[in-house]
């Protein structure tokens, strides 16, 4: 018997990668500075439930369901079933593009348009910690290593892409598995 | 008799499979022990926050003190749950395709066991947030690994075992 052709390999799948990076990575993006800002005007405080973490807890992984929306987009749109290997390529590409655009937007637009946001969560962590009992002697160091600029945050913005890629490559092969048409029996 | 250029296309799958599959683990023990945070390489309380392991999980976790675990005195760069969901995938993609053999439930099922732990997770944030229950970091951390091994079930469940009642 002839194997069966699949769509998968010949439609393109980047309209349904680009609007879940778009979606999420917007969403990604508001979220931090939405919590960012919430961090900088609240009181330092030992309560665990509060908007901030309402806020965590959607955050917390969210953004690695891109993959599988992409995934979703892409059996709707376009073809009945997607491959593994294709799941995670799509969510592999949704992630790196989310990662990228979330970053981009929150570490280059957005200073421009309030210089003064990354001083003040300096600031508002400072103060958090010190609500949290550090040490004087710590809070100085911690103090002095913000300050400098530490070259291992480009290190952790770098590896920040890579994870989300990857969480989204897994979600995607999630999403491949879940969305194409069921084959079982 | 199975002709030479299939016998070649098969050997060719399966190798496609080990590399995949050897991805995926290397990739997973990576981001878990980066999920571990600078504790593990001798990083100090005060150097957490400029850390760029807490750097690289910022976007994905709370990473509230209070809900974290330590390692060394150190915080770790996710929350509790997340270090269940990041551990339990890791373990889950080491040791599912190997016991698929032996067994294997259906896809169907393993969909449903991966939606009932996402739910179970939403009904506990919930629960704590509408002041019902308190959950605690071994709580969390359980809940975070029954989502993680659902993932790992899914997609690395049967990698190299296909039968007729899964994909």
């Amino acid at each position: 018997m002839e194997p069966e052709i699949n769509d998968s390999n010949t439609s393109s799948y980047w309209s349904s990668v680009i609007l879940a990076s778009v979606i999420f990575g917007l969403i990604s993006f508001a979220l931090t500075i939405g919590a960012g800002y919430y961090t900088i005007n609240s009181e330092p405080t030992n309560t665990t439930i509060n908007p901030s973490t309402i806020v965590g807890a959607i955050t917390c992984l969210f953004t690695a369901f891109g993959g599988m929306l992409a995934v979703w987009h892409y059996t709707r749109e376009k073809v009945d079933s997607v491959v593994l290997g294709k799941g995670a390529l799509i969510g592999l590409l949704t992630g790196i593009i989310i990662g990228l655009l979330s970053l981009f937007l929150s570490n280059v637009i957005w200073p421009l348009i309030d210089p003064s946001y990354t001083d003040k969560i300096i600031d508002a962590t400072m103060r958090t910690m010190q609500a949290r009992g550090m040490s004087q002697e710590q809070l100085q160091k911690m103090s002095d290593m913000m300050h400098s600029g530490s070259p291992w945050r480009s290190i952790g913005y770098a590896v920040n892409v890579v994870i989300f890629a990857f969480l989204n490559m897994i979600t995607g092969m999630v999403g491949a598995r879940m969305f194409s048409e069921n084959k079982e029996q | 008799m199975p002709s030479i250029t299939r016998v070649l296309h098969q050997r060719e799958s399966g190798l496609d499979l080990i590399w995949a599959y050897l991805g995926i683990l290397g990739v997973t023990t990576g981001v878990f022990i980066i999920a571990l945070g600078p504790g593990l390489f001798g990083g100090t309380p005060a150097s957490w926050y400029t850390s760029w392991q807490r750097v690289a999980f910022a976007p994905l976790c709370d990473q509230i003190p209070s809900h974290s675990f330590s390692i060394n005195g150190v915080q770790m760069a996710v929350c509790s749950r997340c270090t269940g969901i990041y551990g339990a995938l890791w373990f889950g993609t080491m040791i599912f395709p190997l016991i698929a053999s032996k067994f294997l439930p259906s896809l169907a099922f393993r969909r449903r066991m991966l939606v009932a732990s996402m739910v179970i997770i939403i009904i506990d944030v919930l629960g704590c947030l509408a002041g019902l229950w308190t959950d605690t970091n071994i709580s969390r951390l359980i809940t975070g690994l029954s989502l993680g091994f659902s993932i790992a079930w899914i997609v690395a469940g049967n990698l190299f075992v296909a039968t007729k009642r899964s994909i």
